[in-house]
């Protein structure tokens, strides 16, 4: 009876050591990677980045539908952009800095003549 | 006594460990949201090389290009670069964006005469024409009547009359492309292009619209080795009518088509054509 009970204790000491290692290797060693993933699920500092083309190439090609609709991958195109410079990792550079300033002023003015230019 | 415990507590751990694994990996997985641009689905990691290279010509910063590039963990990420620049420019993307990444696509090391093309084209100032070269009306210009001199009594103390201006209608538009086109008999019709400046010297590097039975293409002269710079070919359909134009102030359009003609020796064959256009100064 003694013997039994040592040998599921055993079983059970086994059980909860490797179900405490088999839960440390999968989410730090073998972690769970997520594939096709949006713009969305990018790491904040990636998101950054992303944004930060988005403006730079607005400087590019001033094509503000084109630019709000790729911001909205990531949320409200302006709450995105004010955001930026908080989550970016790197300094901004000047025509970086330049263009998001630009972008935002363009999306701001955008949607000020939409809410108060629309049909009554 | 101890190997029976040792054995006891193998059989534990091992579905111990599964379990443990499927708890990280299935119940309580990390949250999504730590992802890498590598993870992204294709179309948006096309989306990402394509702002990269963007933000790369306002920036000019090859670090930068490079490290954004390479978060994408391709493989072949020069070449992939170089493909997107390349069916950027079959899809008719605006030259500025197909310029761009070539450009990117050269700054990591890609080398194709696609790119070298792509890079000596100049960015048209304007929107290219649509892509389905059906020609829009554009006004002609309409002879406008010519006020003529109405005889009127000349001083006679003029020494001789100054030869009078007649104000004549100039055509407003520039003098177009010229084309000339020759009918082949062959038993798969191929439509071949050769495009010349005003000097006569074939010319890489233009955009040509090809409209035909299957859509429009984009052919680009100079891209066969061999078959000159001004060179750009489209296996053409029996029955099919072809129009094409050339990108640039004043495109000109020709139509052919692919119709039966009798071949030397053998059976019926179609029509190909030979199609040369000498570019306007």
């Amino acid at each position: 009876m003694r013997r039994l009970k040592a040998v599921i204790g055993m079983i059970g000491l086994g059980l909860l050591i490797g179900a405490g290692a088999g839960f440390l290797l999968g989410r730090y060693v073998w972690p769970v990677r997520y594939i096709d993933v949006v713009p969305a699920e990018l790491h904040p500092d990636w998101q950054a980045e992303y944004v930060r083309m988005v403006a730079l190439a607005y400087a590019r090609d001033p094509d503000l539908a084109l630019a709000r609709a790729r911001l909205a991958l990531l949320g409200d195109p302006i709450v995105v952009l004010q955001q930026l410079p908080d989550r970016s990792p790197a300094p901004l550079s000047p025509e970086a800095r330049a263009a998001i300033a630009d972008l935002l002023h363009a999306l701001r003015s955008s949607s000020a003549s939409e809410s108060s230019g629309g049909p009554p | 006594m101890r190997a029976q415990q040792g054995i006891a507590f193998l059989v534990g751990l091992l579905p111990g460990l599964i379990g443990g694994l499927y708890l990280a990996w299935e119940v309580f997985p990390p949250p999504p949201g730590g992802s890498s641009p590598a993870e992204l689905a294709i179309p948006y990691q096309e989306l990402w090389i394509v702002l990269a290279a963007r933000a790369d010509a306002v920036e000019r910063d090859p670090a930068t290009l490079r490290r954004r590039l390479e978060a994408l963990a391709l493989p072949d990420l020069p070449e992939r670069v170089a493909a997107l620049a390349e069916r950027g420019l079959l899809e008719n993307w605006p030259s500025g964006v197909v310029q761009d990444l070539a450009r990117a696509a050269q700054q990591l090391g890609a080398r194709s005469p696609a790119l070298v093309v792509i890079l000596a084209t100049p960015v048209p100032t304007r929107v290219p024409p649509s892509p389905t070269l059906i020609p829009t009306p554009t006004a002609s210009p309409t002879a406008t009547p010519t006020p003529r001199p109405s005889p009127t009594p000349v001083p006679t103390w003029e020494p001789s009359p100054a030869p009078l201006e007649t104000p004549t209608a100039t055509p407003t538009r520039s003098e177009g492309p010229l084309v000339e086109q020759r009918p082949l008999c062959e038993g798969s019709p191929l439509l071949r292009i050769r495009v010349f400046d005003p000097d006569g010297k074939e010319r890489s590097g233009v955009r040509i619209w090809v409209s035909g039975p299957r859509g429009t293409e984009t052919l680009l002269t100079g891209l066969k080795p061999g078959m000159g710079d001004g060179y750009a070919d489209v296996q053409m359909e029996p029955q099919g009518t072809y129009r094409l134009g050339i990108e640039g102030p004043g495109s000109v359009l020709t139509e052919v088509a692919a119709q039966p003609c009798e071949l030397p020796h053998g059976p019926g064959g179609w029509t190909g054509w030979e199609v040369d256009v000498r570019l306007a100064r």
